[in-house]
């Protein structure tokens, strides 16, 4: 009996023993972040989601960058000029090192974006170049794009077949960032684990489902030289726990829990530590054009009406804003629009009635599988039911869920959200309702051949005020035809230590937290119960 | 005097089953509140127990009083069906594995390990978007889950017992297989069977909680009490009556399952 | 006599392999049942058809099935795990990274579960009058989610009283997480050990050895508990078997990195090289345990052992 006890024991500081000795922070300028969700690249020719995204822009630089306001300024591009007929760019380099030591050569961009087309790279970054001349010749076995020229030692041009205004939104996008050829060979599919770029900070260690630790670049060069001595991220923390760390002084940035955001809201102690704002997103209820009852273009209006978006922005404690169309309110240089369907089930009524649906119907809301999503769908269907339509719910694992709304004629409605890669109503209205999407992104299966017309005429437009007034005709006509019921645009709230100056909210682009600073004042710990930095795993 | 003690336990035990059941069948009726639709003003922000509201409100505005003892209807029917599936599987398995031994037990054994080993949340997504939910579905995936533990227990237990001295007198005598099962070795496994059977019974009030969100369990908005539990996470320091009142109804109707499995299974170790 | 051994442990291996062969059979095939694309966790929701349909050739997905899982399994044999289908990261990697937070978890839960279950039903079974008290509390615990629990937990004794670690990877985290995974495990070993205890305690020979003279706490413990644990011993490797698999909830309430959660975003993702790596891991783990569960029976009871002899 003795025996065995003992085997255990010896197996249990085994175990122990096994444990990794987790990051000791070096000093008190180390930024602290948690999430719940992995990273899931830092190939920058890869990742196409908030997490990657927010890394990536640490470690590698773009030509170009947005500035708080939301308008392009340069980041490795010191200069640049577009052609008249916006069909080449050119980009006068600032110099810059990887943090490896190498400078940056032009060369280094035309690679990446090279790489981005070459299919064998899988990036789902691929369709944003392939207007390059020449890009869609690019296969696996030679990807020589004649539209991308790089002329040592610090002029890059880009060449396209037709003209392009937002093309230098997508040289923005991290997909278009320098990279090491050399490196990025040699490590190969180990690239995404171990990167280098030349951004201002680079990856100290990583380790899967427990933290990522960034330190300093010393060989930066550019404009955004590294404010602090690290940035510790933590995987895998949930909600409930980043709460707690924040509170006990352990995380700098933090989001807050949706069961104490109103108490939180009304703290003074907290206010002046909230940074909000909204997001270029859009969540709505698709309504399928070729399923029965919603070909009806009454039936989708009386949803439209029938639809209190006010008590969704309460249910998400005032988190979000109602939608009033498709494009959401802060985006640049858009004009304002009036609400289109208030909340009316008389008028829904007049409408189902109108329809041949005086009785009501029934049907099936299909969704993600997503407590945020179920509480959402909830509401919809105590909504719907006043005005006797019956709706079932279908929740659903994320793939299963994409799958069957791409499929042509299944569902009938969908929760979904829609969120921009750069501030142009394009990105919404083309991408999601033009005819030629349909079995891409047009799941509602939306087919209207003026609101077509409108969008292909705004894609030839060069003068930026008419092409914003096609989009904004085109998107009136999609409200008028109501293949969405518009719900929210959702709002990000997030609480930061006192500790911490100069952070700020992106709208569309994750929040860059490289460049805040962490000011301790000696003798009081700042914080409630201490600003130390208590390491990551708790040894 | 020992004699009745056993009764009065399984006594407890089905006064609180009936007891519960009779609540949520003839409450709802009396409360004459929908459990679907808000009752109050208060979305996003659930309100505490009050006199107009027992248990209080939830983040979509409804009655959780009404909720719990509808929800009681659904949790206690899957509780007992899926418990009934379980037990009758899985004490058939093992004890056909366990008394026969050889080549049976080998092949059910290795199937039960396949079966535990392939991931269920795999298979709960892939039949949800196979099929439309349904109670039966839900039914099914809690019976795929639920009666390997059980039968192996049997097992166990089953082949412990086909060498007592009593099993190898039957069999001397000249005693069928299905009458030693049915007479000799089947009331020996009682104790087991019916602490087994509460266990069974808890964990699936809690595993359609899971299901529901991807998709299998009981249709949302139709409340259950493992759903109500889980959907009530996330305001478990802002409104603990949306966890606790649930919570308190699950208790009471585990510790009914085992007083009625603890009541019924006594008698039978006093008469040896 | 030692080579009926050598062929029993070979008997065993074989069938274990037909097991592993059985679980990633079946794990393959409910993955292309589920009409889900992995593409769209690769490259997310906003990508062309045209570049979905590349990424899907470029990974061979457009191959038939059984074709796909040939080279899978051609793969396996050389020792081959695979990429993840999402981070590219080595399969055996990423699986080795949470086995030691894994198996450290699991048994520090199951000791404790183990420990109480045992205490609680010897206590139930020596002093009646304790026993409604004991009865009562195990359906408290039993009805209490994990997650719930192991949330107070977090909040009572790492923030409120901080004394241990507020979530992460240490020796000293190991314990929150642990007993918010035993307390529900613990009410179950109760009751089911309790249950047996009782039976056990009314049988003759522990008549005779309290006629014997012995004190009631040796006769219990002794005597009694052997064969009270005795049909349990399978369902405690069991349980066991599925900590060591992973307990996705608990380990995503305390920021703990195990095999459940990997397990949980393979399945989310579609990643398959990922899903048939953790799949195999844990059945091979299930497989062992379960085999030495077999071999402890026959150890504890010795009918067992003889029935085996005979049969």
């Amino acid at each position: 009996m003795r025996s065995r006890l003992f085997l255990l024991c010896t197996l249990l500081v085994l175990a122990c023993r096994q444990q990794s000795p987790g990051p000791a922070s070096d000093s008190d300028h180390v930024l602290r972040l948690a999430d719940q969700d992995e990273i899931p690249t830092l190939d920058p020719a890869r990742g196409y989601d908030t997490a990657s995204w927010q890394f990536e822009d640490l470690i590698f630089e773009t030509l170009l960058d947005y500035d708080d306001k939301g308008d392009l300024v340069g980041e490795a591009a010191e200069s640049w000029s577009a052609s008249a007929d916006f069909r080449e760019f050119r980009f006068m380099l600032r110099p810059s090192r990887f943090s490896h030591g190498r400078s940056v050569r032009p060369g280094d961009f035309a690679y990446a974006v090279r790489r981005v087309l070459l299919p064998s790279t899988q990036s789902p970054g691929r369709d944003f170049y392939l207007g390059l001349l020449g890009a869609r010749e690019c296969d696996s076995t030679a990807c020589d794009v004649p539209g991308i020229e790089a002329r040592e030692p610090d002029l890059l041009i880009f060449r396209l077949e037709t003209p392009d205004l937002l093309f230098l939104h997508k040289v923005a996008l991290p997909f278009a960032a320098a990279l090491p050829e050399e490196i990025v060979r040699e490590r190969g599919a180990t690239f995404s684990r171990n990167p280098t770029g030349s951004g201002p900070y680079r990856l100290r260690e990583w380790r899967a489902g427990q933290y990522l630790w960034l330190e300093p670049n010393p060989y930066y060069e550019g404009a955004q030289p590294p404010s602090l001595a690290g940035i510790l991220r933590q995987t895998g923390v949930g909600e409930e726990l980043a709460w707690m760390q924040f509170l006990s002084g352990q995380l700098d940035v933090t989001g807050i829990p949706t069961a104490d955001f109103l108490h939180v809201r009304g703290d003074p102690r907290w206010r002046e530590r909230i940074h909000t704002i909204t997001t270029l997103r859009t969540q709505y209820v698709g309504l399928n054009c070729s399923v029965p009852p919603f070909h009806d273009r009454r039936v989708r209006q009386a949803l439209n009406y029938a639809t209190d978006k006010e008590k969704l922005v309460r249910l998400l404690n005032g988190r979000a804003v109602a939608a009033v169309g498709v494009v959401p309110p802060n985006l640049p240089s858009y004009p304002e629009r009036a609400p289109v369907y208030p909340y009316d089930p008389h008028r829904a009524e007049q409408l189902l009635r109108a329809a041949g649906y005086a009785a009501g119907f029934e049907t099936t809301l299909w969704l993600r599988n997503d407590p945020t999503a179920m509480r959402i769908a909830q509401s919809l269907q105590q909504d719907w039911l006043r005005v006797g339509i019956h709706v079932k719910l279908r929740p659903l694992a994320w793939g299963v869920f994409l799958e069957a709304i791409r499929e042509p004629g299944r569902v009938p409605m969908f929760l979904l959200g829609w969120e921009a890669d750069f501030p142009d109503a394009s990105n919404f209205l083309d991408v999601l309702f033009h005819s030629r999407q349909v079995g891409a992104n047009n799941h509602t299966e939306y087919r209207n051949p003026a609101v077509d017309a409108l969008l292909e005429a705004a894609a030839r437009e060069l003068s930026a005020s008419a092409r914003i007034q096609f989009l904004y005709r085109a998107e009136q006509a999609i409200i008028e035809d109501a293949p969405w019921i518009f719900l929210f645009h959702p709002s990000t709230f997030v609480l930061v230590q006192s500790r911490v100056a100069g952070f700020r909210l992106h709208p569309w682009r994750p929040p860059r937290v490289g460049r805040v600073r962490i000011e301790i004042t000696n003798g009081h710990p700042p914080e409630p119960h201490s600003a130390r930095p208590r390491n990551a795993s708790g040894r | 005097m020992r004699r009745s003690a056993p009764n009065r336990t399984l006594a407890t035990g089905i006064a609180m089953l009936v007891l519960m059941l009779a609540v949520a069948t003839i409450a709802p009726v009396w409360l004459n509140r929908d459990p679907l639709l808000p009752v109050t003003d208060a979305i996003g922000e659930p309100l505490a127990p009050q006199r107009t509201f027992p248990c209080g409100t939830d983040e979509l505005g409804r009655d959780v009083c009404a909720r719990i003892l509808v929800a009681g209807q659904v949790s206690l029917a899957i509780a007992i069906s899926a418990t009934a599936i379980c037990l009758g599987v899985g004490v058939g398995v093992g004890l056909l594995a366990g008394y026969f031994g050889g080549w049976v037990d080998t092949l059910f054994m290795r199937f039960t390990e396949v079966l535990l080993a392939v991931p269920m949340l795999l298979l709960a997504i892939t039949l949800a978007a196979l099929f439309e939910p349904s109670p039966y579905l839900l039914l099914a995936v809690i019976g795929a889950v639920g009666w390997t533990p059980v039968a192996r227990a049997v097992r166990a237990e089953v082949r412990s017992l086909r060498a007592r001295e009593f099993v190898v007198a039957a069999r001397a005598i000249g005693a069928t297989n299905r009458r030693i099962l049915g007479k000799h070795i089947l009331p020996n496994l009682r104790a087991s069977i019916l602490g087994l059977a509460a266990v069974t019974a808890s964990h699936s009030l809690l595993i359609d909680a899971g299901l529901s969100f991807i998709g299998l369990g009981v249709p949302p908005p139709v409340p259950s009490w493992g759903r109500m539990l889980s959907e009530s996470q996330t305001y478990y320091r802002a409104a603990p009556w949306l966890m606790l009142f649930p919570g308190a109804a699950l208790s009471f109707a585990v510790l009914a399952f085992q007083l009625i499995a603890s009541g019924l299974g006594r008698p039978f170790a006093e008469r040896q | 006599m030692l080579s009926m051994f050598w062929v029993a442990v070979f008997r065993r291996l074989a069938e274990a392999a037909v097991v592993c062969f059985g679980v990633s059979f079946l794990t393959f095939a409910l993955t292309f049942l589920m009409p889900a694309d992995p593409v769209a966790a690769i490259a997310g929701i906003k990508v062309s058809p045209e570049t979905r349909r590349q990424i899907r050739q470029d990974l061979g997905l457009d191959r038939p099935v059984w074709v796909q899982y040939g080279l899978y399994l051609k793969r396996l044999l050389r020792g081959d795990l695979g990429r993840s289908f999402v981070t590219q990261q080595q399969v055996s990697e990423a699986i080795s990274e949470r086995l030691a937070p894994t198996v450290l978890l699991a048994l520090t839960a199951w000791c404790i579960a183990l420990v109480l279950g045992v205490c609680f039903s010897c206590l139930g079974a020596m002093r009646r009058s304790w026993q409604p008290l004991l009865f009562a509390s195990s359906s408290l615990w039993l009805a209490i989610p994990p997650f719930w629990l192991g949330l107070l937990l977090l909040y009572a004794f790492a923030f409120y009283w901080p004394l241990f670690p507020l979530g992460g990877y240490s020796a000293l985290g190991v314990v929150l997480p642990a007993c918010a995974l035993a307390a529900g495990m613990a009410a179950a070993y109760y009751r089911i050990l309790e249950a047996n205890l009782r039976e056990v305690l009314a049988q003759p020979f522990i008549q005779a050895a309290h006629a014997k003279g012995l004190p009631p706490s040796r006769v219990v413990l002794l005597h009694a508990l052997r064969n009270a644990i005795l049909p349990v011993v399978t369902l405690l490797a069991l349980d066991l078997a599925g900590l060591l698999g992973g307990v996705t909830l608990t380990e995503t309430v305390f920021h703990w990195p195990g095999l459940g959660r990997l397990a949980v975003e393979a399945v989310f993702n579609q990643d398959l090289p990922m899903l048939m790596g953790v799949v195999l891991v844990t059945t091979v783990i299930l497989v062992a345990l379960n085999a030495i569960a077999d071999l402890l029976h026959a150890w504890i009871d010795p009918r067992v052992r003889q029935a085996e002899g005979e049969g």
